[in-house]
């Protein structure tokens, strides 16, 4: 081959290389800043933390705590974000001392109810579409016939939210 | 007398850097638009206030600075006032830098918070009290 006949398949070549990395970086960069920053397990969190710092209050459980507690009333959190068609999930489970359902009052479970098994099968395998949950088990004092008892509050909280882009109004 | 073939050379070799350092140059701005692209600071300011609000307890003032947020909104004539939306009822943070839509990110705070900007940071206060009392 001559010189120019070199220089002109170096050209195309060298061509076919810029063209090969540039559409690497721009397929890179592209992948890299549409992914979503994922917020669910700080979400599910944040849930679990709000859920025991309002149900213990220094160190004790709320007195008022029966069947019927209203956790969004007591704990500030909107109903209707639970409701269905939820990314939220909530589980509220009371022991006494000796391990049984705190005043026999079954878990306060609200939002999406799927959401718990789920989340035992993203503990094992990688789903990236799965819920993140958040597990918390928090220690309190309360009063039984004048003496002072230990009892558990078991918090699981989940969150599957991923935002949305809003389209122009 | 001039050497043409060496002069055909050093052009060539000249064109040839030339093209590589164009080509490296919008590379990188590129690259440096992508970073600073309005889309990914909707969705860092959406979830970082919608996270600050989920977190907050009632009395509280939240002051979040928005400096890029801003620069952005100036750039496309928003005023910055329209950047955050809290829609109450729906309980969603919508942050729009661009006036073309934007992102919207839900918070499970029940709470009535009053939003406002003081030069280029955002203020939220969290009120006593649930919405709905």
């Amino acid at each position: 081959m001559n010189k120019k006949a070199t220089q002109k398949l170096l050209s195309v070549w060298w061509f076919f290389v810029l063209t090969v990395v540039g559409a690497g970086i721009v397929i890179g960069v592209l992948i890299y800043y549409s992914a979503d920053a994922d917020l669910r397990e700080a979400e599910a969190n944040i849930l679990s933390e709000r859920i025991a710092n309002c149900l213990v209050e220094q160190g004790y459980l709320q007195g008022d705590f029966s069947q019927n507690f209203n956790i969004f009333e007591k704990c500030g959190l909107k109903k209707e974000v639970f409701d269905a068609g939820t990314s939220f999930y909530l589980k509220i489970s009371v022991y006494d001392e000796a391990g049984n359902l705190f005043k026999g009052i079954s878990p306060i479970v609200e939002g999406d109810r799927s959401f718990e098994k789920d989340c035992q099968i993203e503990e094992k395998i990688s789903a990236r579409y799965f819920p993140r949950c958040a597990e918390k088990k928090e220690l309190f004092l309360y009063k039984e016939n004048e003496a002072i008892k230990k009892g558990r509050i078991e918090i699981l909280a989940g969150s599957n939210q991923v935002g949305k882009k809003i389209a122009l109004a | 007398m001039k050497n043409k073939r060496g002069d055909t050379y050093v052009l060539e070799t000249t064109f040839f850097i030339i093209l590589n350092v164009i080509f490296f140059v919008m590379m990188l701005v590129f690259v440096n638009r992508a970073a600073s692209g309005a889309v990914i600071y909707e969705q860092t300011y959406a979830k970082q206030i919608a996270l600050l609000l989920d977190d907050a307890k009632p009395g509280t003032t939240i002051s979040l600075n928005m400096d890029k947020g801003v620069e952005i909104a100036k750039e496309n004539k928003i005023a910055v006032d329209k950047i955050v939306e809290i829609n109450e009822k729906e309980n969603r943070v919508k942050v729009s830098l661009t006036g073309k839509g934007g992102y919207s990110f839900q918070y499970f705070s029940d709470y009535s918070i009053e939003i406002g900007f003081t030069e280029n940071f955002l203020v939220l206060k969290i009120k006593e009290g649930a919405k709905n009392e």
